[in-house]
């Protein structure tokens, strides 16, 4: 990784490298606060009150204008906070912090840093969305880094993430938008990571980068928070539009938190292309692993174990054999879930990929490995060997007749189900 | 240089290696009173081989996974190399040996190694032979000595195989041997029928270096099946068993952990650097036995010579597996066999050419999983279709003469040997020409040999190296004497496969060891 500046652990100078941060107390400021205490910096934490991790608190209130002694002393200013609120006063304060924010960190020589959003856009669907655009494009003119991230996840649950956990835990039939929205997670870690990283190349100023994975559809993301929460997820297909009255109305109750605006934009959500600009030498973590904790990829690799083996036999396997696959990819050191179970459906649909097509897909070969160290597991398990061979005994042979023609029988449907099964592998982001 | 060697009453013979020629070379001279030193660069070889009967202990062993699969991440993938290299017991025979001996083996080339007392001989498949005068060579010319030597070697190690067959004359080997291990359901019948077979495929019991009975602390083979893994019963032969009547006897030194780095020749003597736990150390001898292993030995003998950068041809045994299919014994279940060769064969693809030579085994040698990651069908209709032939079935393997192999192998100025191999056109055509006439051959004995199964071995994979400084009647300064002795390099004598003249199709090591044993007599006469 290419840094233009060094973090001030290595620079080995104390008291040198100094973060101003702002909304250090929300769900990213969290994270990021932690994270560069890690790497040596020390901390300022602008905003409300002192937060765990910063070195020293100075007061500062979006709806005030900030003063230029503000950000003295400090190396990098991070802007986090926002306004939740989602009244037009708020926004319009909002906006004129950012934009002295950035007045004074430019007349200072001193980075600056805007968290955006990625429903930022000019004709954004919802104010927040609006509102974010209008001070990118002001503080890209005064040459602050603008980074969008897209879905945060992971640590400790909180904004949309929270919402959509406690939603999965609580609706006992979660709804399976139609059309599905795609969504672009990322881990609240590796969002910090880019944070910090623009933090210290300030010379990609007046550029907007993005902070995010590859595309999840929603549906799989309740699924996978459902499976992180340990509740079984059914859907029920719901149309988006048909949603939009019921929300409106709710709106006008409850307020701003739920309101068929929120929808609207996540329906029309910009999408993030593969070529999008990320942060020089960052790259987001992969889903689903971005959002497991270590707990959980153990009983990912249990689970996927499980998986294969009954694509690979059909029954069962003991949980000394599952423990072993785990304890064999961690010898490897390559000891990540490929997938989640309900990634790829039924174990047949595994069962279907073709062994032996020529790939050069590092996870269909990783996939194959996989394969085949089940299979030599499988064959040293003694209550398993019935698959393999035939009790002792006079020869018969219809049972060997009916074990060709179920041969044939499997193959037939396994390759009929390959190009389902195939679009499916492909299809994890 | 001081000499801090202790004073000796007899000079010293040093022998590199502890394989069979190795120790073939050190019996022969310990039997006439020469002290010899044997340096080997492993450790002395620790056979954790199961014990018990294959099926037995697929049905009930809950302990199966420790010899099957190891505890560590098991080499897995389809590499078209024996499963013998994937077995979880003989990774500290193999791990490390390219590394070890300074070896950089192109792409092209599957280079495999072992380093431990008694060399490959504690992973091979046992199989022994005797050279005619033809595939000799210029060893025709002691062609009395090879057969006292033949004799002499076959006799210590015990061979069973003898059999009034097609292949009697090709063995050469019926009059030291005990009689041939009985055959399993399948074998008998291809074997009953093989006087269907035209000119051109004979067929013959396997003649193998396993004791059928018991002598001398090793018991016989009672067809357990566990071959693959390693025999617990010490019916297979293997060097280490001499090896360790080698460390009792008192004229013998042998120095585990020692590896012979680099040798050199001043004037009157030959000096041996070796590196240990110890640290490095240089030892003087007048007679030096490279038995290190073709490459090793031949990468020790370019560099003492001094040829930088100077390819010499390297041979090995190109071969190819195959699956055949008895439609007559479908159904049936698995039964309890050897996991060697049972029946052999050789093949005359065109008159007056060098003959193939392969064998046949029962599918049980083999780990169900080679199979099943080799089919093209997708593993859930595998398994029953396996299940269902596989009884049926019978493992083949058909090699062909060294001559028509394409490798070479030099030494840098660094003193790393680099191996590299092309691909012989000839070659291709080869295997092709050999299957059709094993399909068809194979037919009339009422067996299938299934499309598809016919897989070529990737080059270098048979292990067979051999002929790199081979012995000639008038040898240049790249080839040895009769007696053994590089002639680029006096003192040091080359006893392994590196010297044998020719590379036929046949099993070779009975022969090396031979050609060790002859060498060493030789020697010992001298002294």
């Amino acid at each position: 990784m290419q840094r233009t500046r060094q973090s001030p652990a290595a620079q080995g100078n104390s008291g040198l490298n100094r973060l101003g941060l702002t909304g250090a107390s929300g769900y990213i400021g969290q994270a990021l606060c932690r994270l560069a205490a890690s790497h040596g910096w020390q901390v300022v934490a602008l905003g409300r009150g002192a937060v765990q991790g910063c070195i020293e608190w100075r007061p500062a209130d979006l709806r005030k204008v900030p003063e230029r002694a503000l950000l003295a002393g400090l190396d990098t200013v991070v802007h986090l906070a926002a306004n939740t609120q989602g009244d037009h006063m708020g926004a319009d304060a909002e906006y004129q912090f950012a934009v002295a924010l950035a007045r004074h960190a430019q007349a200072q020589g001193q980075c600056l840093v805007y968290c955006s959003s990625q429903s930022a856009d000019k004709n954004a669907p919802s104010a927040y969305g609006r509102s974010k655009f209008a001070i990118e494009t002001a503080l890209l003119s005064a040459n602050a880094i603008v980074i969008r991230p897209g879905m945060v996840l992971g640590g400790q649950p909180g904004g949309l993430f929270g919402a959509l956990l406690g939603l999965v835990r609580q609706l006992p039939i979660l709804p399976d938008l139609r059309p599905r929205p795609m969504l672009w997670p990322v881990h609240v870690d590796s969002v910090a990571e880019a944070f910090l990283s623009a933090a210290m190349q300030p010379e990609l100023g007046g550029q907007i980068f993005y902070a995010a994975g590859g595309a999840v559809s929603f549906k799989e993301l309740l699924q996978a928070l459902a499976w992180r929460a340990r509740v079984s997820a059914r859907f029920a297909p719901v149309p988006l539009l048909a949603l939009r009255l019921p929300l409106r109305v709710a709106g006008r109750f409850f307020g701003a938190r739920c309101s068929a605006e929120r929808l609207d934009s996540l329906a029309r959500l910009p999408i993030i292309s593969a070529q999008a600009q990320r942060i020089p030498g960052w790259s987001p973590g992969t889903w689903p692993q971005a959002v497991l904790r270590r707990r959980e990829s153990n009983r990912a690799l249990l689970e996927e174990a499980a998986h294969l083996c009954q694509a690979a036999i059909g029954a069962r396997a003991p949980l000394s054999l599952l423990r072993r696959y785990v304890q064999h990819l961690r010898v490897r050191d390559n000891a990540h879930a490929l997938y989640l179970p309900w990634q790829l459906g039924s174990p047949l649909m595994l069962a279907s990929l073709d062994p032996m097509s020529p790939t050069r897909d590092p996870a269909l070969l990783e996939l194959r490995w996989r394969q085949h160290l089940m299979w030599r597991l499988i064959e040293v398990e003694p209550t398993l060997t019935d698959a393999f061979l035939y009790p002792a005994g006079p020869p018969q042979r219809l049972r060997a007749v009916r074990d060709v023609l179920r041969a044939g029988w499997r193959e037939l449907s396994a390759r009929l189900r390959r190009p389902f099964a195939v679009r499916r592998f492909r299809s994890r982001p | 240089m001081i000499n801090l060697q202790p004073p000796s009453p007899q000079p010293r013979v040093v022998i590199v290696g502890t394989g069979p020629a190795g120790t073939s070379a050190a019996l022969a001279l310990l039997e006439r009173g020469v002290r010899v030193h044997l340096l080997e660069s492993g450790a002395a070889f620790a056979s954790e081989a199961p014990q018990g009967s294959l099926l037995d202990l697929r049905f009930t062993s809950t302990q199966q996974w420790r010899w099957q699969l190891g505890p560590a991440a098991p080499s897995v993938g389809a590499g078209n190399v024996s499963p013998k290299l994937r077995v979880p017991a003989f990774r500290t025979l193999f791990d490390g040996y390219a590394q070890l001996n300074q070896i950089d083996a192109g792409a092209g080339f599957h280079l495999t190694g072992a380093i431990a007392g008694g060399g490959l001989s504690n992973a091979w498949g046992c199989g022994v032979a005797s050279f005619d005068p033809d595939e000799l060579g210029a060893l025709a010319d002691v062609a009395a000595e090879m057969r006292q030597s033949y004799r002499r070697v076959s006799q210590r190690i015990g061979l069973s195989g003898a059999s009034d067959d097609a292949l009697r004359d090709y063995f050469g080997l019926d009059q030291h041997s005990a009689p041939a291990l009985p055959l399993d359901r399948l074998h008998t019948q291809l074997w009953e029928r093989r006087t269907r077979l035209r000119a051109g495929l004979d067929l013959g019991r396997a003649r193998l270096a396993v004791r059928a009975q018991a002598s001398a602390g090793r018991q016989g083979c009672n067809q357990c099946g566990l071959c693959l893994w390693g025999c617990a019963r010490g019916a297979m032969w293997s060097a280490a068993m001499d090896l360790a009547a080698i460390c009792a006897h008192p004229l013998a030194t042998v120095e585990f952990g020692a590896h012979v780095t680099e040798l050199e020749h001043t004037g009157d003597a030959t000096l041996v650097h070796v590196q240990s736990a110890h640290g490095t150390r240089i030892i003087r001898a007048q007679k030096v036995l490279l038995a290190a292993g073709t490459i090793a030995s031949t990468r020790l003998a370019l560099a003492g010579m001094k040829l930088v950068n100077q390819p010499i041809r390297l041979q090995s045994n190109p071969m190819a597996a195959f699956l055949l299919f008895l439609p007559r014994q479908f159904g049936s279940t698995r039964e309890a066999a050897s996991g060697l060769a049972q029946l052999s064969f050789r093949l005359r693809l065109q008159p007056g050419a060098e003959p193939c030579f392969g064998n046949l085994f029962s599918t049980g040698a083999v780990p169900m999983h080679e199979f099943i990651t080799r089919m093209p069908l997708s593993g859930r209709a595998a398994l029953p279709l396996l299940r269902s032939l596989l009884p049926a079935c019978i493992v083949g393997n058909v090699f062909f003469a060294g001559a028509r192999s394409a490798h070479e192998i030099s030494v840098n100025a660094a003193g790393r040997a680099q191996i590299s191999s092309r691909q012989e056109p000839s070659m291709r055509e080869g295997f092709q020409q050999a299957h059709a006439a094993l399909s068809r051959q194979f037919r009339r004995l009422g067996a299938w040999l299934l499309p598809g199964s016919f897989v070529p071995g990737a080059p270098g994979a048979d292990l067979h190296y051999a002929s790199t400084l081979p012995i000639a009647r008038h040898p240049s300064s790249r080839e040895c004497s009769l007696a053994g002795q590089l002639q680029g390099l006096p003192g040091v004598y080359l006893l392994d496969g590196a010297s044998l003249p020719r590379l036929p199709a046949k099993a070779h090591t009975l022969t090396i060891m031979a050609n060790a044993d002859r060498i060493a007599r030789g020697l010992a006469v001298d002294n």
